[in-house]
């Protein structure tokens, strides 16, 4: 039995190390996204020069950002519930639900995310697709491809909660690093 | 045949005068039908955002779409040339030329082969509203000459004429409509183009530019089109089918009255009423056009063997009606008198 | 059932399925996706994923990293705390000082920008902690922080007036300057609100101690003066060029967040741990609200698609009433659809519906977009799908979702106080239009 346990937290962990991973260079976006803005704003109103490209890089950016920080959030326990019951629960049955959840609600809207994505990333890839909100007109696919990999990421991840809950059910008990489930703020 | 529902989105806001003009188009189906058509027009952003439209209604997240071919520049270049090859594709043709073009001349064709077997969706596309030649547009601060304009940040349609205008040296961005004066009002841009008086008006563009330029060839001609899913039309019997067809055309007519008067009619008010400065565009803006418009499209042709025949109809089509439509038509914009309306 | 009635069904479904505790976004989500699903076939699916890239692409969103950035550099230098401790040290003697400066700071911000997402989190960032350490009531304090964040729709300049303008014809510089005494008057009433609750009960904003007072005042403006003036002239360049229509927001967020970086790190409070924190939650508290926009925008359009909004204005209108209490009754259906949906598809779908019916009654209507706009308000505030108050909780994870609610419905109450003002007294709204006019 114990080994089963420690076996699932393994694999949790396992799993938690890649959006441990991604998060951690994810949040480097945001070196780029100031410089880029940054650099325009300079130049706009400055040198009287706006460059062709920030309007576009900064949405491309952002955009990715938010979604493939997706799966760190969820590893963090970063996504906001509504705990007014919630909180007052036993582990067994916090576990309960949120297995319940994963399954029934987080999954479905994952996988269209990744599935769903990949054919607009695929057909964008494929076509040579191009943005069109600027001269610069750069491609649409790198943007594009965030969505199915952040819903890969964001699947990964569900599977290590899961497990988590999984531990809990068995164990009567959330493991340990896991324990507070706030954001470090 | 039971009834057939659509629901359209539209690319512009209900206050605009093309939306206006696609609820009536909407009323004539039902009328002709006998009820057996219900179109309902949604304004841009209900369901999605306009740049979303195309692939909305292949999917068929929408049963329609209201736009213009050149927003979706981005699926393949040759897009613009059906709703808005600038400066008449280089050739001088005018919007009703275009207009013949299409009807006439092969365009319809040719863009219809453009859905199905270029980008290959599942859309029956319908021209409905020729609304150029859009202004130029307007202006924080007066511009003298395209060395002015090349200091400012101007939304212009999406599409190769972002690219004649990169190659003037100005700083275009595309947005869709409903974005423009909020963007303005926080700084994103300088100049803005949207469609004409009456739209520009009613999107509010007179509470944050104050100097109007009329004259502009980036979009000499400018035809609004609307897409069905092409799962919904094959729902419509042959008769419907022939009756949103007529009722397209019939649009387009009703067009051409509205383009001429509401915008004339914007146009006092905006002048009067708001206190706006309307400009002549200073001259060195159109050779310089031109001469981009050229370079740009013989570039993409070049590059699209799909853009190359579609540009190459509209040439040959100049070829026929330009001689003719160009040599005599300059006369009738004055009926030979100088008018004491001017 | 109907689409339209499906609709409606799936709102009162979601107010069960978001105390269960799960994930708000990922349950949003599923939920849209299933009533989708039923009425409109995998359709749906595509639209997920349309009205994810819709928000992916939205620049004006693109602000919120860039505050979310701001924020946490300030607080991981210590700069804010400090600046909040000597404010307080200033108004020592004051009850209730701390909800004086949330409010005064929303009112500017509002000013300054016309969104609420970046307030609330830069107000919550900043505010939060000082609340929590002086002892302040967290409902009462996580209400005046997302109160005073949604000043920033109605105040100009404002997205949403922006947006509602060419919907019913009106100019939206006409709007901005209707909306002003109004915002103004919500502000006050935040404030005297405060006050009065403090006055009546000083344990929910209690005064420093005498024992902790400062002895002098002169050490205190010196260190307020030296250590966080420099944080006080980046904040304010940031939002003075937003509000001289310099740049936008999401501009002046960037330009913002390099010169705070610059500041905190240049004067030796930062060191590589607490950048990397910032870092990491900026991403985190993004990647929450951001996604549980992409959840609500989707659940927005699965909702105007069945067409449940139009049906809703449409039984209103079968009813053929007085004028007055059509209006009363339109308010009502708006602040009633404002707890499901966020102002965009109500500005968008709703009010062009009931248009010809406000107008057919000769109602002023610079006057009603006012009362809507401030009808709209309230939406922010209206919990469980009250994006404020997750923006909040994202910032401030020691108060609870049920205080901030509490917090929340006291300042709705206000909101709709000033609703009926503005129905008593419309020369609130139609007064300044006029003179500046
Ligand atoms: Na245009
Ligand atoms: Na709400």
């Amino acid at each position: 039995m114990q080994a089963t346990e420690t076996g699932l937290l393994r694999a949790a962990r396992a799993l938690d190390r890649v959006a441990i991973v991604s998060g951690h260079l994810v949040a480097w976006m945001i070196v780029p996204l100031v410089l880029a803005l940054s650099y325009e704003v300079v130049a706009r109103y400055w040198f009287n020069a706006p460059t062709q490209w920030a309007y576009d890089m900064t949405f491309m950016l952002y955009g990715s950002f938010f979604m493939l920080g997706a799966a760190y959030t969820l590893q963090r326990k970063g996504h906001v519930r509504t705990d007014s019951f919630y909180a007052n629960w036993p582990p067994r049955r916090q576990a309960a639900v949120d297995l319940a959840g994963y399954l029934l609600m987080f999954f479905p809207f994952v996988g269209v995310l990744l599935f769903v994505g990949w054919g607009y990333f695929w057909k964008a890839f494929v076509t040579h697709e191009t943005f069109v909100s600027s001269s610069w007109q750069p491609i649409t696919w790198p943007f594009k491809l965030a969505l199915p990999v952040a819903g890969a990421l964001l699947a990964l991840q569900g599977i290590s909660e899961c497990l988590k809950c999984l531990h809990t059910l068995r164990s009567g008990a959330w493991p340990g690093q896991d324990a507070p489930p706030e954001i470090a703020v | 045949q039971s009834t057939v529902r659509m629901k359209i989105q539209t690319a512009v806001p209900t206050s605009s005068i093309y939306f206006d003009l696609m609820k009536k188009m909407g009323e004539r189906c039902d009328k002709m039908s006998g009820g057996k058509i219900k179109m309902e027009m949604l304004p841009d952003g209900a369901v999605v955002n306009a740049f979303e439209m195309l692939d909305a209604v292949d999917k068929g997240v929408v049963d329609g779409g209201y736009s213009w071919t050149h927003y979706w520049s981005g699926k393949n270049t040759a897009a613009g040339l059906f709703s808005n090859p600038a400066a008449g594709a280089g050739t001088g043709m005018d919007q009703i030329s275009h207009v013949a073009w299409l009807l006439q001349g092969g365009g319809m064709t040719l863009y219809k082969r453009f859905y199905a077997e270029v980008l290959k969706l599942n859309i029956e596309p319908l021209m409905v509203q020729p609304m150029g030649p859009d202004p130029l547009g307007w202006f924080k601060t007066p511009i003298a000459s395209l060395e002015d304009m090349r200091k400012l940040k101007y939304r212009a349609p999406p599409g190769l004429v972002g690219e004649i205008f990169k190659e003037m040296g100005i700083n275009a961005v595309a947005m869709p409509g409903g974005e423009i004066v909020p963007a303005a009002q926080r700084g994103v841009i300088d100049a803005a183009e949207w469609i004409g008086p009456a739209d520009d008006l009613a999107l509010g563009f007179h509470t944050v530019f104050k100097h109007y330029y009329l004259q502009g060839l980036h979009q000499s001609t400018d035809v609004g089109e609307v897409l069905i899913n092409k799962r919904v039309w094959d729902k419509l019997a042959p008769e419907h089918k022939a009756i949103v067809e007529t009722a397209a055309l019939a649009c387009m007519t009703e067009t051409y009255s509205y383009n001429v008067q509401r915008n004339a009619q914007a146009l006092q008010k905006i002048q009067g009423e708001f206190k706006v400065q309307v400009h002549d565009t200073p001259k060195d803006i159109f050779p310089a056009f031109i001469k981009a418009t050229n370079l740009v499209y013989d570039r993409e042709a070049g590059k699209n063997p799909f853009f190359k025949e579609v540009l190459e109809s509209q040439r040959q089509f100049a070829k026929l009606v330009v001689p003719y439509w160009n040599k005599i038509v300059g006369l009738y914009y004055n009926l030979g008198i100088d008018s004491p309306y001017k | 059932m109907s689409d339209e009635v499906l609709g409606i069904v799936a709102l009162l479904v979601l107010f069960g399925a978001i105390f269960i505790g799960f994930p708000i976004s990922f349950t949003l989500g599923a939920l849209s996706l299933a009533t989708g699903y039923i009425a409109l076939g995998p359709v749906v699916f595509d639209l997920a994923i349309l009205q994810t890239f819709s928000v992916m692409r939205d620049t004006v969103l693109a602000s919120i990293p860039f505050f979310l950035f701001m924020g946490f550099l300030l607080e991981q230098s210590g700069l804010m705390e400090r600046l909040f401790r000597g404010i307080q040290q200033l108004l020592a003697g004051v009850r209730g000082s701390l909800y004086i400066a949330v409010i005064v700071t929303a009112t500017i911000f509002a000013a300054a920008t016309g969104i609420v997402g970046s307030s609330v989190t830069l107000l919550g960032v900043m505010a939060g902690p000082s609340m929590i350490k002086s002892g302040y009531d967290p409902k009462l304090s996580a209400g005046a922080i997302t109160a005073g964040g949604t000043l920033g729709i109605l105040i100009p300049p404002s997205v949403m007036l922006i947006v509602m303008g060419p919907v019913v014809g009106v100019p939206a510089t006409d709007l901005f300057a209707a909306a002003v005494l109004p915002g103004l008057l919500l502000s006050t009433l935040f404030l005297v609100w405060c006050l009065l609750r403090c006055w009546l009960n000083p344990a929910l904003g209690p005064a420093l101690p005498p024992e902790l007072r400062p002895t002098a005042l002169g050490p205190v403006v010196k260190d307020l003066v030296l250590g966080v003036l420099p944080v006080i002239v980046v904040i304010m360049a940031t939002l003075g060029v937003i509000l001289l229509g310099i740049a936008t927001p999401t501009d002046a967020g960037a330009v913002g967040c390099a010169a705070t970086f610059l500041l905190t790190v240049g004067s030796g409070r930062m060191r590589w741990p607490q950048i990397r924190k910032s870092m990491l939650q900026t991403l985190e508290v993004s990647c929450m609200i951001l996604l549980l926009v992409v959840a609500s925008n989707l659940f927005g359009a699965v909702f105007a698609r069945l067409g449940s909004p139009e049906f809703m204005a449409e039984w209103l209108l079968g009813l053929s009433l007085p004028p007055m209490l059509m209006l009363g009754l339109i308010l009502g259906l708006i602040f009633v659809l404002g707890w499901p949906l966020e102002w965009v598809p109500i500005v968008l779908i709703v009010v062009p519906v009931v248009l010809p019916i406000v107008q057919a009654a000769g109602i002023d209507l610079l006057w009603f977009c006012t009362l809507v706009a401030v009808t709209l308000q309230t939406a922010w505030l209206s919990p469980p799908v009250a994006l404020s108050a997750y923006f909040l909780k994202g910032v401030v994870p020691q108060w609870e979702l049920t205080q901030i609610y509490a917090g929340m419905l006291q300042f709705m109450g206000l909101q709709v106080l000033a609703v009926i003002i503005l129905m008593l007294f419309p020369a609130l709204a139609t007064w300044l239009p006029r003179v500046a006019g």
